[in-house]
């Protein structure tokens, strides 16, 4: 051992411990432990090529050194076979710390390669929240200023309308005197076109009210046969001018009580009679209610009216479309009413299908979920 | 026999000429404030029957009366017919504020059905 020794960087004094020397920490190590095996592994992989290099001068040096003295493995008869075996045997140490160490660098960059990418995508992220989170809000802000904007031109149309049509009804209902038939019928005419704006205004608000995403659901368990006996006793008054008679018919399927949107249903109802109405000179108007499938109920609107043509049905709910022709020119509407209908089936999770022949009626038939009670 | 009174508060003037042809040919006495501050100054004055008030009024709104006179004894004695013109207005917040809401363009028949449905209870 006497051509290697270690100096210590601090004088050696009678006080020398074991404590002092580099040494202890070997002693001290428990590689019982995992922290011992983290610690290397951690301390091995940050070595890296310094590392490596160190290692293959201790390991050469070692094995130059017991060759040299005559112990250990290399030791030959022939010196010149001897120094081979050494050379072949430090190539192989080298290459392999080279190779290891090279593996090791290139993880090393991938591992910072994927660090910094890793920094990038979440400061990306970041960035993309705030950016929905702005793009949230606007819309947000967006579509309370749209609901706003709706209550508001209500309020603004409704006022005035209010001033027309009462002062018609007071006219028309004799308050400030008795009127001519002719004038009667005139304040009529006045009513009427008022009427018709107000219902131009509802539809156009509801559309609005729609597309604003405001519709909310409220359901009630209805026994069936009351609730459609009574809104089509009200529908009634529609065909008041004309030669139309409605049927009801309830098939067996249909349950005895189901649960549904209560206004909702009335609005479709009233929207499609009210339409079937319209394009029906005379004849008969027949609703019919049932269920064809466990989880399906429907009812269909069936008319004897002047039907439309394939082209016309496929149009048919697009907005403010109307069936324009020779034959329906006379009739007044805002062309809202079908969509208004087809957006509130869809609301409600249903489907409207549409079968016509033109010159001899249409069917409207509404598919909805039939719901638990 | 006297004459039942009404009170209508309404910031347009037509709507209130409205009201007060109605009310008069239903035979009440009607005073009107075309205000909320008004309004509430004139419920002090006399024992109204009926309050036809509007909601969207310059100042005092309709509601903010409606909540001041709510636990006054005034209210007790008195049938509040809400008319307003927001037909997308949640009619849950009137409920125990008013007795009857009704949502322009007011039918005048309706009007008059309830007016006399008032004075038959009242009288």
């Amino acid at each position: 051992m006497g051509y290697w020794y270690w100096k210590p960087s601090y004088p050696l004094s009678h006080s020398w411990r074991l404590e002092q020397s580099p040494l202890w920490v070997v002693f001290r190590l428990n590689i019982y432990s995992s922290q011992f095996w983290r610690l290397l592994y951690y301390d091995l992989g940050y070595m890296g090529l310094h590392g490596a290099t160190l290692g293959i001068f201790l390991v050469a040096g070692f094995a130059i050194w017991g060759a040299v003295n005559g112990n250990g493995a290399f030791v030959r008869a022939d010196v010149n076979d001897s120094l081979l075996l050494l050379q072949a045997f430090i190539g192989t140490v080298m290459f392999t710390a080279l190779t290891l160490s090279a593996a090791d660098k290139e993880r090393q960059t991938a591992t910072k390669a994927l660090a910094e990418t890793n920094h990038t995508l979440e400061k990306r992220v970041i960035e993309r929240t705030q950016d929905l989170e702005i793009a949230k809000n606007e819309a947000e802000s967006a579509s309370r200023s749209k609901t706003l904007f709706i209550a508001q031109m209500s309020h603004e149309f409704r006022t005035p309308l209010n001033a027309v049509i009462g002062y018609s009804d007071i006219l028309q209902m004799g308050m400030l005197g008795d009127m001519t038939p002719d004038q009667t019928e005139r304040i009529g005419f006045i009513k009427q076109n008022a009427s018709r704006l107000l219902g131009l205004i509802n539809d156009t608000l509801d559309i609005a009210q729609i597309e604003a995403g405001k519709l909310t659901l409220t359901e009630s368990r209805v026994n069936t046969q009351y609730f459609f006996d009574e809104l089509l006793q009200g529908v009634k008054s529609l065909t008041a001018k004309k030669q139309i008679t409605i049927k009801t018919v309830y098939h067996q399927t249909i349950p005895e009580r189901i649960l549904i949107d209560a206004p909702k249903i009335q609005q479709i109802i009233v929207n499609l009679v009210g339409n079937a109405v319209k394009f029906t000179p005379e004849g008969v108007i027949t609703i019919e209610i049932g269920a064809n499938m466990p989880n399906e109920w429907f009812f269909a609107v069936r008319d004897t009216g002047i039907g439309m043509s394939a082209e016309s049905v496929k149009q048919l709910f697009e907005q403010y479309t109307r069936i324009a022709d020779a034959t329906t020119k006379s009739i007044e509407g805002t062309g809202l009413g079908l969509s208004i209908t087809k957006r509130l089936v869809e609301f409600l999770g249903g489907t409207v299908d549409v079968q016509s022949v033109l010159g001899q009626g249409s069917v409207f038939t509404v598919n909805l979920p039939l719901k638990p009670l | 026999m006297e004459k039942l009174q009404a009170l209508v508060v309404d910031d347009n003037w037509y709507n209130c000429n409205i009201f007060r042809i109605a009310l008069e040919k239903a035979g009440y006495e009607v005073e009107i404030a075309y205000n909320g501050r008004d309004g509430l100054a004139f419920l002090e004055t006399k024992p109204y029957k009926i309050l036809v008030i509007d909601l969207q009024m310059p100042g005092l709104n309709g509601i903010e009366v409606l909540t001041e006179i709510k636990d006054s004894p005034i209210r007790k004695k008195m049938y509040i017919l809400v008319v307003t013109a927001n037909a997308y207005m949640a009619t849950e917040d009137l409920e125990d504020l008013s007795d009857m809401v009704m949502f322009k363009p007011v039918n005048i028949a309706d009007l008059t059905f309830f007016l006399e449905r008032v004075k038959r209870i009242v009288l």
